[in-house]
């Protein structure tokens, strides 16, 4: 379920990319075990519980999934884009950066 | 009874004329010069015409004629031109067919107007959405750039650092607000910390 997350993570580890979700189950425990089940490494704000949260509420989240992908400078630079859309899109910003 | 169809006495041409003759009357043969008065009665060897109730613009019968001329009047008064010319036809009225033209015209480029003015290039307005919880923030994602694409198409180009980054919403193009939050094991933490990386930003759920 969480394939293309995960490889996306490992492929560019130790590049300046952060995947970073923000998750609106309501179950605060039952999250923790299904984080360490599905192997999910990244970050995740809480979004109090509840796809009505206070971050999906400013980000106007009415969908889920949905993706903003942000540049190093903070603009978001694509919006929903997924598998090798969002792959393309994260490699071209990374090219951006530059060698590191 | 009166006639309206006469054959000159002289030349033999068959004259039509769109009043009856008075009785009595002596008329003029266009043709010939004759002065006679014609006779009245229907010509026998003529077969009997098909009677139709305007003279005015119908087509002139072309039997016996070997002139294309008009016939109406026979009178020693100067004929009207262009009576009952058989090439009338009522003219098109070019106002017809101009302004609707005209009219769709105007229709397009006025749904061009109003259609850029309601869904085109909308600026959001710069208000910070760091801690919001109100509904109302920047404008949504559909104003500046090609943003919305359903099934995982590539939106927007990439580019450099043009115009409108500054600007705090939630469109491509525009400065991403900040979130302050806490990760699933409550430390807290904030997008910005990740400011000089490329990050993807993921609402999700597990249900």
């Amino acid at each position: 379920m969480y394939e293309h997350e995960r490889s996306l993570v490992s492929r560019l580890e130790g590049k300046p990319f952060a995947l970073i979700g923000v998750n609106s189950d309501d179950d605060r425990e039952v999250l923790k075990e299904v984080l360490v089940e599905e192997r999910l490494t990244w970050r995740s704000f809480w979004n109090g519980g509840s796809k009505r949260g206070p971050i999906s509420q400013a980000w106007k989240v009415t969908s889920w999934p949905s993706i903003w992908i942000i540049d190093a400078k903070g603009v978001i630079r694509y919006r929903d884009a997924r598998g090798p859309q969002m792959d393309k899109a994260v490699d071209a910003l990374l090219a951006e950066i530059g060698p590191k | 009874m009166p006639a309206n169809r006469i054959r000159c006495p002289e030349c033999k041409a068959t004259l039509q004329r769109t009043e009856p003759v008075p009785d009595g009357k002596k008329i003029r043969c266009p043709s010939c010069e004759a002065v006679f008065r014609p006779t009245a009665g229907p010509l026998d060897d003529d077969p009997p015409p098909a009677r139709r109730e305007s003279a005015r613009n119908e087509e002139p019968r072309r039997r016996d004629r070997d002139r294309d001329r008009d016939d109406e009047d026979f009178d020693d008064e100067p004929r009207p031109r262009s009576r009952g010319k058989a090439k009338q036809k009522p003219k098109t009225n070019p106002a017809l067919i101009i302004v609707p033209i005209v009219g769709a015209l105007f229709l397009l480029v006025g749904g061009a107007i109003a259609a850029y003015v309601v869904w085109g290039d909308a600026k959001p307005a710069p208000t910070d959405v760091a801690n919001a919880n109100s509904g109302n923030g920047p404008v949504q994602a559909k104003g500046g750039f090609p943003g919305q694409v359903k099934g995982g198409g590539l939106v927007g180009q990439p580019k450099g650092a043009a115009g409108g980054e500054q600007v705090v919403g939630l469109a491509v193009g525009n400065m991403a607000p900040d979130i302050e939050g806490e990760d699933i094991d409550g430390t807290k933490f904030k997008l910005s910390d990740y400011r000089g990386k490329v990050v993807v930003l993921d609402f999700w759920g597990h249900w």
